[in-house]
């Protein structure tokens, strides 16, 4: 795996204009390309021969992309921001210190130093029949996700059902960054727009993201939300490096309301609320939202983790969040 | 976080007064290595080298019908491909295993086994004529596992040996009377305990370069622990002199036994070398060195044990299976040491053990730190704890009242020699506060004690033949430099500091004044290599004695500077002065120098000179050097080590012979976390008995490193194999424990004095694995109440083993 199976260009355009004069001139002579900000998330994928493009186009010649800024009462991140500054930023400190501890849970500090937020939340999902050497994948016969078919876990699965692959999604900052109502800004070869983060994901382990092939994020858009505290609670075997077996974000509003959202337990994060009105007792409030989120999961043997360990920790971890929370509300 | 304040581990020996040794000195290496001037293998630029790249099996079992290299072979760039009909001869690290081939030729027995291997002028262009072999293999029935692989079979993974089944080896051993044992115990208790299989995890990947002269010869630059054999396995597999072949092995990035065989790569890039006349180079991806594994067997063991009250440990019985993969490796060594590594710390009068190691279309297993003994370790340990919660009796104290007393045999014939355990695991019974806190701390929240048990040097060469065990040649050169010569193989343990340290303590001299040539086949004497915990022991002792040998030409040239007799021939009965007559006669005997002789000669080397204390009057050593240049005009000297005569006469007593054994006592403090199962190590207290700490530093390293690698296997190392498939062969996906993992560490001192260890030191560099491991479970049930049996403590088996306890408690209506 030292070397990619094929040689491929590289460019780093150093505007948004250069940038989309290259991607026309690509779609234009028919080569492949694909974007790569820290690229952290790619390299390991070139060198396994997942991806094989003609040309990969780096977005870190942007940089006007790479900052933070408070406006208003929203936060807004550039998407090529690295993990470390995102971690030392003083406004995400202040406003969103789960979102700075969300993101230094995410591997190790050399790869949180090349790693941006847009990578982040854009992360590839993954799957143990996947994220292998060519030789491994071979060893199986090639999945759905890699052009083959067959599910090595949900072996009935086959083409035309509504979700095909697996593959988790794994991202340690979307869950926080979902329950901020986040957008993000999106420019492409049609022009620019702004969807909800929530939009950006979708069903399937394939398809797992809605941004069209040539579009990237340039910032995003977070809520800073009143009264609101939050945290970020994440299940690995090893407190470094890890994806995340498991990641819970939880967000308390001043009116007791609470919401979570989910990471690594299906194709896509998921999102629950819970308001205080519609339950006796706070803790009937998070039974409930143990209860969405456990209905959200659809664990599979592809983790360090035995699905079944996996699926009892989410309430475990819910509540460990929510209880954190609480902790802070006091103090 | 570790804890950096310093116990002095010298305290308790007596004053001595010694200049380096005992002394905490970084090893002399590290300042190359922490600022990137060691050279690796990788890092040596020969001439334009070929890059190899290996064509490796995508199948666990197949048998190879073709293998088409036409089209590799036309690729512009490739100089030349090697297939498994290149190689007629198998090899094997043991003389009575050689069953691997370089490439595979009929049948692919794992994985990842190479099936034909490329020589290009770049990585691409070897990487594209790769995808151009075509290999036409027809998959066969695999055996994944110990169980399957006894039963009969018309096509086991080695037909040569003629078997009906894949069995590799398989021992029984008995000692004492078993039955006698078990009906003295006050209690007996019998478990099942699996372990996964683990890998070393070394930093550097495995990587070979070959450099070719126009006649043939090539010095083969290899990341290897052992030179020697590397250098027989190279001459017997290419049929070439061994004269012709020079092995090397530059700076290396980690062993820990994954480096201790001869290695396909190693035969392939050869090979390439002497076919092409070109020089050639190969380096693994990490992948590849998960693929060639050797690691610790995957092991499905049963173990009976009874204790008593009175006499401890009364008798054991173990049944083993332990899952080889694809070839022999260490493997019949590994399948001994199963059993015989129980024969300590602990008397143990009554024992038997079957083990059975078996083929299986994985990679193999081989030697990993700790070698054989460390699941078995586990076993007792958890066992032992268990008789002693029954019976209610402290099971730190019980273990102080068996371990074996200083020279005595074992019962299987071990000789016992020195023993430092019983005063540092009273140590560290004191330390810890183990009486307030065993059985008394709260509920998640717990403290166990294991301990352990280990060779320092197998007594018997892989190999056999009378040679020394280590030879180490010495000179001092007109300038007073002093070069040490030695064929061990420093890994990153610190060998070639302790081999200079022993010349800089004997001869006078700072250790900046002596040099090391080590690990080189052409230059240095024999070693037969860095496994077994042997090379403190055996190569110190070499160094230490040819270092004893050049004090006396010195002192004699001094003294002929000062026209006094050497202090040797100062007595009526003493030999002529070989000195005065030119040279110094050979004594090949084991009693020339003693196994550890003391050399105080009245004379104190320091400070550059050399001064009679008798007579008060010095020379310089520079002078006293220059004296002893006239007679031969080199100054040269040898020493060596050979093991004393040791074992019983019965079949396979030679099994787990060592001149000396290590002891270690580990005391764990940990907290579990009864909801999600979590196991955090808090503290690690330790007590290794090394005899006397050569460097305290080096030996605090080691231990350091053992419950950082102990941890690894106890909480989450895994070796996952789909149907033969490697699952998890990445740092990624094979977890080794991060730095906040690691406990805070307190090392005690464990005093004995090795009366035939170099300075009286034995081995520090594995025994202290096995102990962490079961102490761990041991404060796991300390904590929480369940007995964990089976490797790695995940936190999903925590919690399913404390779901069972609530279970049975609810049974009993407790």
């Amino acid at each position: 795996m030292t070397a990619p199976k094929k040689d491929f260009d590289f460019a780093r355009p150093k505007t948004i204009e250069q940038l989309y004069n290259l991607v026309q001139e690509c779609q234009h002579e028919g080569r492949q390309f694909i974007f790569s900000a820290g690229g952290t998330d790619i390299m390991p994928n070139l060198k396994s021969e997942i991806l094989s493009p003609d040309i990969v186009i780096s977005l870190t010649g942007l940089r006007a992309l790479n900052n933070i800024e408070k406006q208003g009462d929203h936060i807004i991140i550039g998407a090529l921001t690295s993990l470390s500054e995102l971690c030392s930023n003083n406004n995400i400190q202040k406003y969103l210190p789960a979102l700075a501890r969300a993101a230094h849970k995410v591997a190790s500090p050399q790869i949180r130093n090349r790693a941006t937020i847009g990578g982040n939340i854009m992360v590839e999902n993954r799957c143990s029949y996947i994220n292998q050497s060519p030789i491994n994948r071979e060893s199986h016969s090639p999945c759905f996700k890699i052009g083959g078919d067959v599910c090595h876990l949900v072996k009935s699965a086959k083409r035309g059902d509504d979700i095909l692959c697996q593959a988790r999604f794994v991202s340690d900052t979307a869950p926080l960054l979902l329950l901020q109502n986040s957008t993000v800004n999106i420019i492409g070869p049609a022009g620019s727009k702004e969807i909800k983060l929530a939009d950006l994901y979708l069903n399937d382990g394939i398809e797992s993201k809605s941004l069209m092939h040539g579009e990237i994020i340039t910032h995003i858009k977070v809520e800073i939300t009143e009264n609101s505290l939050s945290h970020y609670e994440k299940l690995t075997i090893r407190n470094a490096l890890d994806f995340p077996s498991l990641g819970v974000a939880a967000l308390r509003r001043g009116n007791g309301d609470i919401s979570v959202a989910l990471t690594g337990l299906n194709t896509r994060p998921g999102v629950f609320h819970a308001k205080l009105e519609n339950h006796e007792t706070s803790d009937d409030m998070i039974v409930d939202i143990c209860r969405k989120a456990n209905d959200f999961t659809v664990t599979y043997q592809q983790d360090f983790f035995p699905r079944g360990y996996r699926k009892n920790m989410i309430s475990v971890f819910i509540r460990r969040a929510i209880n954190k929370i609480l902790e802070g509300a006091k103090s | 976080m570790t804890d950096h304040k310093m116990t002095d581990l010298t305290k308790g020996y007596p004053a001595k007064d010694y200049k380096v040794i005992g002394k905490p000195v970084p090893l002399i290496d590290s300042r190359a290595k922490v600022t990137g001037q060691a050279l690796y293998t990788d890092d040596i630029r020969l001439h334009n080298p070929l890059i190899i790249k290996i064509l490796r099996a995508p199948c666990p079992s197949a048998n190879i019908l073709s293998v088409d290299i036409s089209a590799a072979l036309a690729l512009s760039g490739v100089k030349g491909v090697l297939t498994g009909a290149d190689f007629k001869n198998n090899f094997g690290v043991l003389s009575i295993s050689k069953d691997e081939p370089a490439i595979a030729r009929d049948m692919v027995r794992y994985m990842g086994e190479p099936v034909a291997a490329v020589a290009a002028e770049n990585a691409e262009i070897a990487a594209h004529a790769l995808r151009l072999i075509k290999v036409d293999y027809e998959i066969t029935e695999g055996v994944f596992n110990s169980k399957e692989a006894l039963k009969p079979t018309d096509h086991p993974l080695h037909p040569e040996l003629n078997k009906k089944n894949n069995l590799h080896k398989e021992i029984l051993q008995e000692f004492g009377d078993l039955d006698q044992g078990f009906s003295d115990a006050d209690v007996v208790i019998k478990k099942r305990f699996r372990f996964a299989s683990i890998n070393h995890g070394f930093t550097e990947p495995h990587a070979t370069q070959v450099q070719i002269d126009n006649k043939g010869n090539i010095t083969v630059y290899s990341a290897t622990q052992v030179p020697h054999y590397l250098h027989m396995a190279l001459a017997e597999v290419l049929e070439i002199p061994e004269h012709n072949i020079r092995v090397i092995k530059p700076h290396l990035g980690g062993g820990f036994g994954g480096k201790s065989d001869p290695f396909p790569h190693e035969m392939i890039a050869a090979k390439f070398a002497l076919d092409l006349g070109r020089n050639v180079k190969i380096k693994f991806d990490r992948e590849e060195v998960f693929f060639s594994h050797h690691g610790r067997h995957q092991t499905d063991l049963t173990m009976k044990l009874g204790y008593s009250r009175k006499k401890g440990i009364t008798a054991i019985d173990l049944d083993t299976l332990i899952d080889g993969g694809a070839y022999g490796s260490f493997g019949i060594v590994t399948t001994y040491y199963n059993g015989v590594l129980l024969q300590g710390p602990y008397k143990l009068p009554n024992f038997r053990f079957h083990v059975q190691r078996l083929y299986t279309n994985k990679p193999m297993c081989g030697a990993m730190r700790g070698h054989g003994g460390v699941n078995p370790r586990f076993a007792s340990e958890v066992l032992l704890d268990m008789a002693c919660a029954e019976l209610d009796i402290d099971p730190a104290e019980s273990r102080l009242n068996m371990i074996h007393k200083e020279n005595t045999l074992t019962t299987n014939e071990f000789r016992v020699t020195s023993v430092g355990l019983h005063n540092g695991l009273t140590e560290a019974i004191k330390r810890t506060k183990w009486k307030e806190k065993h059985g008394k701390l709260p509920f998640g929240t717990g403290i166990g004690v294991a301990c352990g048990f280990f060779i320092s040097g197998s007594a018997l060469p892989i190999h056999w033949n009378k040679l020394p065990a280590s030879t180490v040649r010495m000179t001092i050169d007109y300038d007073g430099g002093v070069t040490v010569y030695s064929g061990a193989a420093d890994i990153g343990q610190g060998s070639d500091t302790m081999l200079a340290q022993m010349a800089a303590e004997v001869l006078g001299q700072p250790l900046e004044n002596i040099k090391i040539i080590s690990a080189d086949t052409r230059t240095t004497p024999v070693d037969l290599g860095s496994y077994s915990s042997r090379v403190t022991f055996m190569a110190g002792n070499a160094s230490r004695n040819a270092a004893i040998r050049m004090r006396r030409i010195l002192i004699e040239a001094a003294c002929d500077l000062l026209e006094m007799i050497p202090p040797e021939y100062d007595r009526p009965d003493a030999p002529d002065n070989f000195f005065r007559q030119g040279g110094r006669k050979p004594d090949f005997e084991q009693g020339f120098l003693g196994a550890n002789p003391d050399y105080a000669d009245g004379f104190i080397i320091e400070d550059g000179l050399i001064r009679s204390e008798k007579h008060n009057a010095s020379v310089t050593y520079l002078d006293a050097v220059t004296k002893a240049l006239e007679f031969g005009g080199i100054l040269q000297t040898s020493g060596t080590y050979r093991a004393p005569k040791l074992g019983g006469k019965f079949k396979g007593a030679g099994a787990g012979l060592s001149p000396s054994y290590s002891f270690t006592a580990f005391i764990v403090e940990v907290t579990v976390d009864p909801e999600t199962g979590f196991i955090k190590v808090d503290k690690a207290t330790c007590a290794h008995d090394c005899g006397f700490p050569l460097n305290p530093l080096a030996v605090r390293g080691q231990i350091e490193g053992c419950i950082h690698m102990g941890l690894g296997q106890a909480l989450m190392e895994e070796m996952i194999y789909d149907s033969g498939a490697t699952q998890n062969p990445s740092f990624l996906d094979y977890k080794i424990p991060s730095a906040f993992e690691q406990p805070e560490v307190d090392i005690v001192p464990a005093y004995s004095d090795d009366s035939e260890g170099p300075f009286g030191a034995k081995e520090a560099g594995e025994g202290i694995l096995a102990p962490v491991i079961p102490a761990i479970a041991n404060a796991v049930y300390d904590a929480i109440g369940i007995r964990l049996t089976q490797l790695p403590m995940r936190p999903d088996r925590v919690l399913s083993a404390l779901a069972k306890e609530r279970e049975k408690n609810q049974e009993a209506g407790t």
